[in-house]
């Protein structure tokens, strides 16, 4: 059953049970509290009373959202640190590559062009991704509290 | 080794971080910013609000929409830094390989050996 079901059936079974209470107490009761309209017209009001709620979005479209932004997090992974706890992941190898990965080859380059080239980008690049990797992981959290309320 | 081939076999490696590296994490960065634009598609449905409690999309979609479109413009602006990047280094080692001809014929022997480096398939 899905939410909007959940709710239905949860004010159905409000009607149902404020109904049965009512032909409970009438037994043996002439008096008609309810005028032209029977105890099951009277009633009808309680799913009206719910129906708003059943408007309400499907939390499944966050959690479909959730595992979007979960794609991103898994691609801009630092691995393991205290990020883990808010996204489980494991490190993404492909971003040693900037780093590491291109030490031994850039090595041999050497000058001004070299060296303003790792100071500005090799060396801040691995902060930089878990940096994004954090707004990703906020981006996540939100939907994730949206889709509990 | 001369010292053209061992320009021609640095050449080749920063052929390496040109063509495989950088062009790889750019390519992770696309699938990064691809992911997060993905949600724009429920992002309407998933913040609805029934006219009851006021219509509209709650006061919650703007502050996050607006957050997951600057991370999207984050992403897409490394992925092109990167790209970007790697056309300059290729455009170091193409000057450095016309101005020596043994280096060039080092890093053109070692483009058909090893191969041309490529970039990597994504994680995700």
């Amino acid at each position: 059953m899905g939410f909007k079901e959940d709710l239905e059936y949860i004010a159905n079974g409000v009607k149902n049970a404020a109904i049965m209470r009512t032909w409970r107490r009438k037994e043996g009761d002439d008096t008609n509290v309810f005028g032209a309209t029977s105890p099951e017209e009277y009633y009808s009001i309680v799913n009206d009373m719910f129906r708003p709620y059943t408007l309400l979005p499907d939390p499944a479209a966050h959690r479909v959202m959730a595992e979007d932004i979960r794609r991103a997090q898994l691609v801009l992974s630092p691995g393991a640190s205290s990020a883990d706890q808010l996204g489980a992941t494991a490190a993404n190898p492909h971003l040693a590559l900037i780093g590491e990965g291109s030490k031994a080859y850039l090595d041999p380059w050497t000058g001004r062009a070299a060296e303003e080239f790792t100071a500005r980008f090799i060396v801040p690049f691995r902060d930089l991704a878990t940096n994004q990797y954090l707004m990703a992981t906020i981006l996540r959290a939100a939907l994730e509290a949206q889709a509990l309320m | 080794m001369t010292d053209s081939k061992v320009l021609g076999a640095d050449l080749y490696g920063l052929t390496i971080v040109a063509k495989r590296n950088f062009p790889t994490v750019a390519r992770e960065y696309g699938t990064a910013k691809q992911a997060v634009l993905a949600t724009v598609d429920l992002q309407a449905a998933a913040f609805d609000r029934p006219h009851h409690f006021g219509g509209g999309h709650g006061v919650a979609m703007q502050a996050w929409e607006q957050l997951r479109d600057e991370v999207a413009t984050l992403l897409g602006e490394t992925e092109t830094s990167l790209d970007l990047s790697a056309e300059a280094l290729m455009m170091c080692v193409n000057a450095f390989a016309s101005a020596d001809a043994g280096a060039a014929a080092e890093l053109n022997r070692l483009n058909r050996v090893n191969g041309v480096p490529t970039p990597l398939g994504s994680v995700a």
